[in-house]
């Protein structure tokens, strides 16, 4: 997609050119500022850590398991199994690495691509709710985000428009509609979603059409789905959202972006004014330090990453980093709370072969329905969270194979085959995906001794799960238990007995570490992700989130990296 | 959580390796394969962080003999058999699947060679050299044994890891999908749901 990679990878604008953005990451942050600026005219650099992708010629479409090494189960080479979009990454990444303090527990996903992360996902974009930017006004926990949601619905449907979701209009608290006419029309229901869906009427649990980023009919120049390979290997025909199919390219298109990849960033300069004047980075291919020079810098490099760019960008005027003249860089992390319920329903067993694939990913989905009973007072914990649905007669894979042979009353022969047919599709399992409210035990600082392969200090988390995401894993389990009993079902996986949540960063949500804010004292960037000391340098990626819903984060991130991005195009026009 | 190490390369030493999965993958005689020594080579890289997903291929050599890789996949059948719904393992290469399971560099692989190979070792022992040969009738006891854990023959969960990786090498295999009743999709503009019969069976009407 790009340039030859390295230190030949001088393109269209020469190397020693001052651009107007320097942009670092390619994700859904980075893809969609540079999708922005390079419309509006705007010369960007784009600095990209891992290598030159491209799923046009690089996804395995129609790869079975048993052409894979291994029929595709995950090893630790490629975590999520073989055909998974995710390059030179994993949960460590050789030569880059982090810590995590003693008696906490924290995973890193990265991947080092282009594209990042947008690669795999799960596609699912949820919106937030006006309740979900005010936090603090609604239960006095953590703090407000400094917009309201008429601002961010307004850049919602724009990004929803362009990239294209899918869903419907459901009229929930909890799940804002979209503008009629922006979403696509759902996937019809496979028979485990409509079965579950009737059996959540019965107990008063709504159960709705996701919203995924995946075209259902043509949208933009862009095919539909066919319904027929796993987004998460990435999409060749690009009719899922990925940065690499639906922001670089037509950022390219017009001429005025170059992308430097292997290019790992590790410090924003500033010039004598105290203005960001551009990015140092490693070319990673011949190990030099190099700088590119820019107007305007924009750090949409993954929340954690760019806090550690900030943190390392020390100087005379900031020797505790960029942005942390307060204390506040490094804090107020999140991720995802995140707990299984796996269950068996006898209405689905034996039912006649069918093709069950749909688009891959959820078709529906559980939304929070407690806010009612939050503010009746009746839950003993402050925040929601939604259920994703799994199960349905999919490709037999390991997790799938043990269940079912654990269900079987034969441990082998025929009877143990006759067994696996009668249970296959009968598995379902509810994925708890909740919000976490920031504490004080979370949060990441530069490790004082260790250093990655290029001599730079790497992070070091503190990350602790609190009473309140206990409490809300408990609920999660139950109403997962109820669902699948009121499908006549029974749970077949044990309920954590304590409310055991998720790992931090399991979930793959990590955000915060240079919240947004009203004013300097409490954050470190303002509304439009501009750092209160450094104006010409923006944070646009998860890191300016001041709380996580349970929503998705990426449908947001995309929200908040094209406002940003038109507010610094609104302000160089008046100010640099 | 640290990782110093550099990414693993692709091993270019596993040609022999590649010859024989050439080999069964084109239906040359068994002659020409080549059989491993039984033990794992210490340098084995894996595929590594950046495979090549569009012409998957494994990069370690196989390592088990010819008797390791009889022996499993009569294990497999006996645990599998070939029915009206599908064919016996052992038909659909279970050998190549095992010994490249069981020669993979992974940790998760290696342990489940340390408690897979002596076992086989065992049967071999116990059928004159060679359990893939042995008279059904003794194959077949010696199989009940395993599966009842008796006379010490599954001392370290032998058979409930050996049953997963014949469940998993046959149900990912074609034949083993068409047997499960898994119907892969094929490209289409649209996605229909599930079929009437299916609607009717579960007690569902018809959906908006």
């Amino acid at each position: 997609m790009t340039a030859p990679e390295g230190d030949s990878g001088a393109a269209a604008v020469g190397r020693n050119d001052r651009f107007d953005v320097v942009v670092v990451g390619s994700g859904a942050a980075g893809g969609m500022a540079a999708f922005a600026l390079t419309r509006a005219g705007a010369r960007v650099c784009m600095l990209e850590a891992g290598r030159d992708y491209d799923p046009r010629t690089e996804t395995p479409m129609f790869g079975t398991a048993a052409q894979a090494p291994l029929r595709g189960v995950p090893t630790p080479d490629k975590v999520f199994g073989f055909y998974d979009a995710t390059i030179d990454g994993g949960w460590e990444v050789p030569g880059e690495p982090y810590t995590v303090a003693a008696g906490d527990r924290f995973v890193w996903w990265r991947a080092r691509m282009l594209g990042g992360r947008t690669n795999h996902w799960g596609r699912i974009s949820l919106r937030y709710a006006p309740h979900d930017l005010k936090p603090r006004s609604t239960d006095g926990l953590g703090v407000d985000w400094p917009l309201d949601y008429p601002e961010l619905a307004h850049y919602y449907d724009r990004v929803e428009r362009l990239i294209g979701v899918f869903g419907s209009r459901d009229g929930l608290e909890d799940a804002p509609d979209s503008p009629p006419g922006v979403l696509l029309p759902p996937p019809a229901l496979r028979a485990h979603e409509l079965y579950l869906q009737q059996a959540g009427k019965r107990i008063g649990r709504p159960i709705v059409a996701a919203h995924s980023a995946v075209l259902t009919r043509p949208h933009n120049g862009r095919t539909a789905c066919i319904y027929a390979t796993p987004c998460l290997r990435g999409c060749s025909l690009g009719a899922n959202f990925q940065s690499t199919t639906v922001l670089l390219p037509p950022a390219l298109k017009t001429g005025r972006m170059e992308i430097r990849t292997r290019a790992m960033a590790y410090e924003v300069g500033i010039d004598g004014r105290g203005r960001a004047s551009g990015v140092h980075y490693v070319d990673k291919v011949s190990g030099a330090h190099r700088f590119v020079a820019g107007k305007a810098v924009m750090l949409a490099a993954g929340a954690m990453e760019s806090v550690r760019i900030l943190f390392n960008s020390k100087s005379a005027r900031f020797p505790h980093g960029i942005g942390n003249e307060n204390g506040h860089l490094g804090r107020h992390i999140t991720d995802t709370v995140g707990s299984t319920i796996v269950g068996q329903i006898p209405a689905l067993e034996s039912l006649p072969p069918h093709n069950d694939f749909g688009a891959s990913v959820d078709h529906v989905y559980v939304p929070w329905w407690g806010l009612a009973d939050k503010r009746a007072g009746r839950l003993d914990f402050p925040r929601g969270y939604h259920l994703e649905l799994g199960g349905g007669r999919q490709e037999p894979n390991p997790f799938m194979l043990s269940k079912l042979a654990g269900l079987s009353a034969a441990s082998h022969g025929v009877r143990l085959k006759d067994e696996m047919r009668r249970y296959f599709g009968s598995i379902v399992a509810f994925m708890h995906r909740g919000e976490m409210i920031p504490n004080e035990r979370s949060y990441v600082e530069i490790d004082p001794q260790v250093k990655d392969r290029w001599g730079i200090p790497v992070l070091r988390f503190r990350f602790q799960r609190g009473e309140h995401e206990i409490r809300q894993t408990v609920h999660a389990q139950r109403s997962g238990a109820e669902l699948i009993q009121a499908a006549g079902g029974r749970v077949i996986e044990p309920e954590p007995a304590d409310g055991e949540a998720s790992v931090g960063g399991a979930m793959i949500h990590e955000v915060g570490g240079a919240r947004m804010g009203e004013a300097p004292q409490g954050s470190v960037v303002d509304s439009h992700g501009c750092v209160w000391a450094v104006r010409n340098l923006c944070v646009i990626d998860g890191g300016v989130f001041p709380s996580h819903s349970h929503k998705n984060p990426t449908l947001t991130i995309l929200a908040l990296a094209w406002r940003a991005s038109d507010y610094l195009l609104a302000a160089s026009r008046h100010a640099v | 959580m640290l990782s110093e190490s550099g990414a693993p390369m692709v091993s270019r030493r596993a040609a022999l390796a590649w010859f024989c999965r050439a080999a069964s993958l084109f239906g040359l005689p068994r002659t020409v394969l080549a059989v491993g020594t039984g033990s794992a080579p210490d340098d084995a890289a894996g595929y590594g962080r950046d495979p090549d997903m569009l012409r998957p291929h494994t990069p370690w050599p196989l390592t088990l003999t010819r008797d390791q890789r009889a022996c499993a996949s009569r294990l497999a059948d006996l645990l599998l058999p070939a029915d009206v719904h599908g064919p016996a393992p052992s038909t659909l290469g279970f050998d190549a699947f095992i010994d490249e399971w069981l020669s993979a560099p992974y940790p998760a692989q290696q342990a489940d060679r340390k408690a897979i190979l002596p076992v086989l070792a065992m049967l071999d022992q116990r059928c004159a050299g060679s359990f893939a040969r042995a008279d059904e009738v003794l194959a077949a006891r010696l199989f009940e044994q395993m599966v009842n854990g008796l006379d010490g023959t599954d001392p370290s969960g032998f058979f409930l890891r050996f049953r997963q990786l014949c469940l998993l090498g046959y149900y990912t295999s074609e034949a083993g999908m068409k047997d499960i009743g898994y119907v892969a999709p094929s490209p289409s503009a649209t996605f229909a749901g599930p079929p009437q019969e299916v609607m009717v069976r579960l007690g569902i009407g018809p959906t908006k």
